[in-house]
């Protein structure tokens, strides 16, 4: 399937990307030669196959560590806020409109 | 012989005896630093004044007893993808070129706790997305035996530095190659371990379920010492194994007698310069006059692996990569006319061409649609690839062969082409799609004097055969005391 | 034509553990803006996800609770949007392979109890709180709430009507609640619906175009949101319009809703494996533990009460309706010889006086025990029915105990025989007449007399022997 201008355009609106038209000519070409050679795997026979084999392939490793319910100290929120304005108390943004 | 040309065993001696202090090889390094950085472009940033801090403090600590361990006092590097509590962690990007985290990732506090000393984080392809560190926002690291080249990336500043003698060792990533192809492009001991031996946590994520941390060091020895500083489940990281990891260092056996040693045929092929291929050979030559047997084997699905491997890498890539929006650290765009325009800007301005491809691709395999096609038929192809490579350790010990298709090439001859660098991961890729460990060590020059890398692969968490197996070819060869000539 | 509405509910409970799901901040509702935040939770880079224990154990009993059958293999995935109350640009959710699926509850309808389906409950975390400024032009994040463990239940479209959606949000919401694993506080958000519905030609089986419905925070919006889109799709259709496949919100203080996005910009989520967490295996053993710490359930708990107590099956049900009421009912059930009265006091003056009041039962400010002792006062002759309203609602006033209260305001039956005829002629002297209409046969006086008689002793009297006292003093 040949990558088109309006691919790119979806995949980057969904990456939340802005491409310059250069970028986006550059690209239509570019994803157009590397998803043609991922086309490869297409010729290999997955049929026995589940998609999670290789997932459950480990049982011991799988048996998983889960974290205990326990609570620790949060950190400094001076310390997460964004660095350019971390004596707000909240992460800002500009307006999001519903 | 100058102090950053010893390696951590014989320094670990020295200082434990008192004949060096930590503070004068601190200082020494620092100089080497100085000296050479301008020129090679190892380093994003020098943290001086914190090693000198650090240095007098371990020593301190050293003196009293309370630190012990055989890295106590060694300077160190660390890839820029590493979290690092108050030193700018930036992936080599402009996105991340004022990110100060608040923690540092699991093998940095291991690696303090153990008395190492940081100089300073290493230079790298942006997100740890390339194989020449020619992507990095901040500058191109150049090879220490031919600056007009590159030192394979992406951990080219962690290889560069160690062969350079700007870090007596150093820490890499490797998702797809990143710690063996720099290892093998600059010739020193390069290790990507087991998926699950080392946490991940503080390790900016590139692909998850491919990326591990290892150590880039001169010798084997050295890289079994870093090996058991770091290695260790950590709660922090469910994908890390709880499993309790050996002492490295009783694998620095030089024994391979009766040991097969698989060779894939599909390892030593055409598409492997004839330099590499005959000091592949040589290797195998070098093991079976030691009493090896080499099998002679095949993996037929080498001709997938590639794209399984990018698949995976890219899908895992833009959804890791999603977070980097401006709203909690790093760039921001300036002046945004409204939310949208703000993360789609923030993003656009802070990732580079390579990133944003890779995003896009990951994207588009994931998107509805395509789903199938791509992503779910790589991951049925890497149980197959999986399958394969155990089924393939059912006749051999290791297996062996090259790191890379071809040497160091020249800087910018390849940047412009991805399918052609994406090609060049397929003796590495296996590797990370498997979960397995693997080595790369240095095995002779080519035509051009440049380092050549041998590639040992083990079964999973059996990073002792590859220990014993190299430090072997160590042991019988001087390959690993070629230095470049840096005229300094 | 006639209509019929096919409704299905997509139920947010927040999970009660101390710790939020992959990392050890508190849970805890509220606090300063972004302090209960780590950098796991504000999504760092190089930070990664410990999925907390008792996240996977409550779910599990969430969904044994509902008769679902729990996966021995489940596994988390991405959802991958941006938004900005999402700090990792993906949410952790279960797409494929949900830990819990194919279970029911049963809800009463008018006439019949009725089976809603559940196609399965999902564990995934909560997103942070968006605020926006009213002088500027910014928004605000707190990612207090950012990390906080979620199941989403997922009901078949086996839901009819508003009030059948209400029932079902009840039932879930004392199930949750019983078993102990959420608060289930629509107020605070920690339970949350999102409703579709479609409707079609009664008895058709095909299915109409269907509307989902966010942001309903209380039963009431629940039950008028639908109300609502039903009528709302009926009209459109009815006047010859199409519905449109879209998501609509629900604006509470307006009472209608409007389309937030159509299918055409739907979003492609992109799920796909979560990497940074392995593949749970749900071994017996656990599911068989967490069965086994399962409490008695709402329905069970209904049917003992209908079967030991002798209560008719409505007062049952909404006494298990919630568990802090059933939890009181059975507290004071336990320590009093006469559960049918205890039963009559909470389902009538205690629920009107919460109502009265808008309390809870957590905040009844005394123990069953006084609502016991205020049963025997009335039973063991001390005070009358009227008083005791009286006491009831002083105990709210006070939280003292009923003794007390009838000694201090000295509310004891009046029972002295010849304090009660003094009362009773004096009454009779200020109404000269009443005992002429008594003679010519008007029997009603005697209500009348006593009722004065009750008031002139501030409805303390006896009324027994109020009335022995006034017939006799009539015949003579």
């Amino acid at each position: 399937m040949a990558i088109t201008k309006e691919i790119i355009d979806y995949i980057a609106k969904l990456a939340m990307l802005q491409l310059s038209n250069e970028e986006q000519d550059n690209m239509v070409i570019e994803i157009g030669q590397v998803i043609s050679y991922f086309d490869k795997l297409k010729e290999l026979d997955t049929s026995d196959v589940d998609a999670m084999e290789f997932f459950f392939m480990d049982e011991d490793e799988v048996e998983s560590s889960l974290r205990d319910d326990i609570v620790k100290e949060s950190y400094p929120r001076k310390q997460l806020l964004h660095s350019e304005e971390n004596d707000l108390e909240y992460f800002r943004v500009p307006k999001v409109v519903e | 012989m100058q102090l950053h040309e010893y390696t951590i065993s014989e320094l670990s001696s020295l200082i434990s005896k008192k004949e060096i202090s930590i503070l004068e090889l601190t200082q020494h390094m620092l100089g080497r630093i100085e000296k050479l950085d301008s020129e090679l472009g190892c380093y994003i940033s020098i943290v001086e004044d914190q090693a000198m801090e650090q240095a007098a403090k371990v020593q301190k600590m050293l003196d009293k007893g309370i630190l012990t361990s055989p890295l106590t006092g060694i300077p160190m590097g660390i890839k820029d993808n590493i979290c690092t509590e108050g030193i700018l962690t930036s992936c080599g990007s402009k996105m991340l070129s004022n990110f100060v985290p608040p923690y540092n990732a699991h093998v940095v506090k291991k690696l303090y706790n153990s008395g190492s000393v940081l100089l300073g984080k290493l230079n790298m392809d942006e997100y740890a997305m390339g194989s020449s560190t020619e992507s990095s926002y901040f500058k191109k690291t150049r090879n220490p035996w031919d600056t007009e080249r590159v030192p394979g990336g992406s951990s080219g500043g962690s290889a560069a530095a160690v062969v350079a003698g700007e870090a007596i060792y150093s820490l890499g990533s490797d998702t797809g190659g990143s710690i063996r192809q720099p290892a093998s492009f600059c010739g020193c001991v390069g290790l990507k371990p087991t998926y699950g031996l080392i946490s991940r946590f503080g390790l900016v994520s590139y692909a998850s379920s491919l990326d591990q941390i290892g150590p880039l060091t001169k010798t084997v020895t050295d890289c079994a010492l870093v090996l058991n500083a770091i290695a260790g489940h950590d709660p922090m990281d469910l994908t890390s194994s709880r499993r309790i990891h050996p002492d490295y260092t009783k694998a620095l056996i030089n024994d391979v007698k009766g040991m097969k040693i698989g060779l894939p045929r599909e390892f030593i092929d055409d598409s492997v310069e004839k330099n590499i291929r005959d000091a592949i050979l040589n290797a195998v030559k070098v093991f079976t006059d030691l009493g090896a047997e080499c099998v002679e084997i095949s993996i037929p699905v080498m001709e997938y692996v590639v794209p399984t491997y990018y698949i995976i890498a890219l899908a895992e890539a833009s959804s890791n990569l999603a977070r980097y929006d401006g709203v909690k650290f790093g760039y921001r765009a300036s002046n945004p006319k409204d939310i949208l325009d703000f993360c789609k800007r923030t993003r656009s301005e802070g990732f580079g061409t390579e990133v944003k491809r890779r995003i896009l691709l990951g994207t588009y395999v994931l998107s509805s649609g395509y789903y199938d096609a791509y992503y779910k038929k790589a991951l049925k192809a890497r149980a197959i690839i999986t399958r394969e490579f155990n089924k393939a350790f059912e006749q051999c010990d290791i297996i062996i062969g090259p790191v890379s298709p071809t040497t160091a090439y020249k800087i910018g001859e390849k940047i412009n082409d991805p399918i052609q660098m994406y090609m060049e991961d397929i003796f590495t890729v296996p590797v990370n799609i498997a979960g397995l460990p693997a080595m790369s060590i240095p095995c002779g020059l080519d035509n051009n004097s440049l380092p050549i890398g041998l590639q040992l692969l083990g079964k999973r968490f059996d990073e002792q055969t590859i220990i014993k197996t190299a430090y072997t070819f160590e042991q019988n060869t001087e390959f690993h005391n070629l230095r470049p000539n840096l005229n300094v | 034509m006639n209509y019929e509405a096919v409704i299905g509910l997509e139920v947010h409970a927040e999970l009660s553990t101390k710790s939020k799901i992959y990392c050890s901040c508190t849970t805890e509702f509220g606090g300063e803006p972004n302090t209960h935040c780590c950098p796991v939770c504000t999504g760092m880079p190089g930070t990664l996800p410990a999925l907390n224990r008792k996240t996977v154990e409550y779910a599990i009993k969430a969904g044994l609770a509902t008769n679902c059958t729990i996966s021995p293999f489940t596994k988390q995935d991405r959802k991958n949007y941006f938004y900005p109350d999402l700090p990792k640009g993906y949410q952790i959710s279960q797409y494929d392979l949900p830990l819990c699926k194919d279970g029911f509850v049963e809800i009463e309808t008018e006439n019949e109890k009725k089976r809603i389906r559940i196609n399965r409950i999902h564990i995934e975390e909560d997103a942070g709180k968006l605020l926006h400024g009213e002088e500027d032009n910014n928004s605000y994040i707190d990612y207090n709430r950012t990390g906080v463990p979620l199941i989403e239940i997922v009901s078949e479209p086996d839901i009819s009507s508003a009030r059948e959606a209400k029932s079902y949000l009840e039932k879930l919401k004392a199930i949750l609640q019983f078993i102990n694993v959420s608060d289930c506080k629509m107020e605070e958000g920690s339970l949350r619906a999102d409703v579709n519905i479609s409707v079609r030609p009664k008895g058709s089986n095909h299915l109409g175009e269907r509307t989902e419905m966010k942001n309903l925070n209380s039963f009431r919006s629940v039950y008028r949101a639908i109300e609502s889109e039903i009528a709302r799709q009926i009209h459109v259709i009815k006047s010859g319009g199409k519905i449109n496949q879209e998501t609509r919100r629900w604006d509470e203080n307006k009472g209608e809703s409007y389309p937030m996005r159509s299918k055409e910009d739907a979003q492609d989520y992109r799920y796909f494996p979560e990497p940074d967490l392995p593949p749970l295996i749900i071994k017996n053993e656990l599911v068989e533990r967490l069965k086994k710490e399962l409490p008695e359930l709402p329905d069970a708990r209904k049917q003992r009460y209908v079967s030991e107590y002798g209560l008719p099956e409505y007062d049952a049900q909404v006494l298990t309706s919630s568990k802090e009421l059933s939890d009181f009912f059975e507290e004071t059930a336990k320590q009093s010889t006469n559960v049918k009265a205890v039963s009559n006091w909470i389902m009538g003056d205690m629920l009107r006086i919460l109502n009265e009041r808008n309390l809870e039962i957590v905040d009844i400010p005394f123990p069953p025990s006084y609502l016991v002792r205020l049963i025997t006062l009335i039973d063991k002759g001390v005070i009358n029915g009227s008083t005791a309203k009286n006491v009831f609602d002083l105990m709210f006033d006070t939280g003292k105990d009923p003794d007390n209260i009838v000694k201090e305001h000295g509310l004891e039956m009046l029972k002295d025989q010849s304090f009660l005829l003094e009362v009773i002629e004096k009454v009779i002297r200020d109404n000269p007449n009443s005992l002429d209409d008594y003679k010519k046969g008007q029997k009603k006086v005697i209500g009348f007399l006593v009722g004065q008689a009750m008031k002139a002793t501030k409805g303390k009297a006896d009324p027994q022997i109020l009335n022995q006292i006034l017939i006799k003093r009539l015949e003579d």
